[in-house]
Order: structure tokens, then C-alpha cells, then sequence
């Protein structure tokens, strides 16, 4: 195999202009609509991580290639937009989130339709840090794909605001 | 390749974007948010699939059945893992217990070939510093560790001032 220093020198000068252009389109993106708020935004980003290489090794052309990175940014911008402006939009292109645990009590029916098991609720639940579903006020499936989980009063951990309850302001006063 | 039109990416691209979507809205957002390992590699395989079609290296129809074929493979798996126990021990590996009352569970640690050093790492992480204040860690079918602490190590919660019954 031949090395051609003029080839390794394009891929060099190509690769440069696909990070430069993929700094652009992410920043005129925004990170809402790139930051992975949602399961279909990691997949735009794959999209456009995976364009690149034609271009880098070019198998295309640099045209060709800007074409197809910038249709998939404005349809990006154009859904994000209108699921912003219309709830009915919103609704079919995102989801909404799903509750898994109300007030200490396992929504079987609702983690059966996210084709979810308590044993993997129970697994986030221990990544959290939470031992007994009965502390959990609200666990919820939100639309990125991950569990949030909100602890019962009880549960929470003491604040400063419990503390000074007991202590009337005047006590902090130099006597 | 040269004579690939430009019209021609930006409709192929255009008919992808919104063919993932709809794959993504059915296949819901458990599937890609990566709760198990092969929700993770999915994600890849799926994000791996169009450029081919946007460089009609693969007619579009090839791309369209590939796609949905893998998403409806994991809606399936999924579906059939979520309704049947022993079906998702066979599919994801049970949580190791990896530190229990404070002491290292060796035998699970070495199952899970994990060197002592990897553990501490992993809890450093979770902001504990020492093995002693760890009731109960576990690697996590995700591949991530869980921590759960001491009952004498943990931070005192609002119950226990006696604000709640």
C-alpha cells in the first residue's frame, strides 16, 4: 500500500472543517435541543456523529455532506419548535413522563407499560441511594429515559429550616 | 459517488429523521434510556444505521426494515423480560453484592472480576470514603454500583428529629 501524503493531508484539512462545522450546528442548536432532554435528542446526536465519517475519508463530498448534517438540523429546530408552540405536537413527538411510585406504592400497571420490572425500578432506586420504596413519595420515568425520585417529608434529609424552628430569632442576639 | 444529488440527501435524510422518530415515540423512552446495557448498544446500532442511507450506499426501503427490525426485537425482549423474572435473569445479570455490613463480599468481587481498587473508586464517587460505612453495595445490572449506607452513617433524616411521627 501506497502512502499519499497530499490524501493524509485532505483527510487532515477535511476532519478540521467536520469539527469546526459540527461546533457550529451543535452551538446554533442550543443545548436543549442537543443535551439529551429527551431519548430521540441522543439519537439526532449518533446521527450526526456517524454523517461525518464519509466526509472525513472522503467518500463523499464536502457539499454533500454539509447538505445532509444541515437538513437533519433544521428538522431538529423545526420539531423543537413546534412541540414548543403546540401541546398537541408535543404530545406525538414526546414523552410524557410516566409515574412508577406514588406516595410509597409501586404503579404496577404504569411500570408494565413502560416494559419495566420492580426489579430494575428497585435497582434505581439503589442508585439513588433509597433502601424502602415506602420513603419514595413520586418516582417518575421522565422523557430523557431516567428516574427521578422524590422522598416522602419524613425520609428527606434535616434542613437548616428544622433546625432553627426551635431557636426564636432573639437567641441569636448578643445578650 | 459524484453523482450523488443533493436533493436527493436532503430527501433521504429528511424521510429518515422523521421515520426515527416515530420508531422512537413506539418504542418508548425506557428503551433508550439506557436503564441496561442493551438499551445502550441499541441506541448505537440505531445511530449507526442512517448515514448509509443518506449516501444511498442502501436503497432506502433496506434502511427503513433494518431499522425497525432492531427496535421491534427490543420491544419484544423488553416486553417479554418485564412479564417474565426468570426470561430477565437470563437476559441481564443479577446485582453483586459487593460490600455488605461494611466488609468486601471477595467472593462476588472476583466473580465480578473488580479489584478492591476499582471498588473504591466507584464509591469515592458516591462520596464515601471508607468500606466501614456501606451497608450494602451492589453492581447494578446497569453496570453502575449502588451504594446504601450504615443506618449509624447515614445523614439524619427529618423523621429522625422527631419532626413526623
Amino acid at each position: 500500500m501506497e502512502i499519499d501524503v497530499n490524501e493524509l493531508l485532505y483527510t487532515a484539512l477535511r476532519a478540521s472543517f467536520v469539527y469546526f462545522f459540527l461546533l457550529l450546528i451543535v452551538r446554533v442548536l442550543g443545548k436543549r435541543e442537543i443535551g439529551n432532554t429527551s431519548a430521540f435528542d441522543l439519537i439526532v446526536a449518533l446521527i450526526l456523529g456517524e454523517v461525518v465519517d464519509e466526509i472525513i475519508y472522503g467518500d463523499v463530498t464536502i457539499l454533500q455532506g454539509v447538505v445532509a448534517i444541515v437538513v437533519v438540523a433544521i428538522w431538529h429546530l423545526v420539531n423543537a419548535w413546534a412541540s414548543f408552540k403546540s401541546p398537541a405536537i408535543d404530545r406525538i413527538t414526546g414523552a410524557p413522563p410516566t409515574v412508577v411510585v406514588k406516595n410509597g406504592e409501586i404503579q404496577r400497571k404504569n411500570l408494565a407499560k413502560e416494559r419495566l420490572n420492580e426489579e430494575e425500578l428497585f435497582s434505581e432506586l439503589r442508585l439513588m441511594g433509597v433502601e424502602e420504596v415506602e420513603e419514595v413519595k413520586q418516582a417518575t420515568l421522565e422523557p430523557n429515559g431516567t428516574i427521578s425520585v422524590l422522598l416522602e417529608d419524613w425520609a428527606k434529609p434535616v434542613q437548616r429550616q428544622d433546625l432553627s424552628e426551635r431557636k426564636p430569632k432573639t437567641a441569636r442576639r448578643k445578650s | 459517488m459524484e453523482q450523488l444529488d443533493l436533493t436527493g440527501i436532503a430527501f433521504r435524510v429528511s424521510i429518515m429523521y422523521f421515520y426515527a422518530l416515530a420508531l422512537v415515540r413506539i418504542s418508548g423512552k425506557q428503551s433508550l434510556g439506557q436503564l441496561s446495557p442493551m438499551d445502550f448498544v441499541v441506541t448505537l446500532i440505531i445511530g449507526d444505521l442512517f448515514d448509509d442511507v443518506f449516501w444511498a450506499e442502501v436503497p432506502i426501503l433496506q434502511g427503513l426494515v433494518g431499522f425497525a427490525t432492531i427496535i421491534l426485537v427490543h420491544i419484544l425482549v423488553t416486553f417479554a423480560t418485564s412479564r417474565n423474572k426468570r426470561l430477565f435473569r437470563w437476559v441481564s445479570s443479577p446485582s453483586g453484592l459487593l460490600i455488605e455490613n461494611g466488609k468486601l463480599v471477595q467472593k462476588h468481587l472476583s466473580h465480578e472480576w473488580m479489584h478492591p481498587q476499582a471498588l473504591q473508586f466507584e464509591l469515592r464517587l458516591k462520596g464515601e470514603e471508607h468500606p466501614r460505612d456501606v451497608r450494602e453495595a451492589r453492581l447494578e445490572p446497569s453496570g453502575k454500583v449502588s451504594v446504601l449506607k450504615t443506618s449509624a452513617s447515614k445523614p439524619v433524616q427529618k423523621k429522625d428529629k422527631g419532626l413526623f411521627g
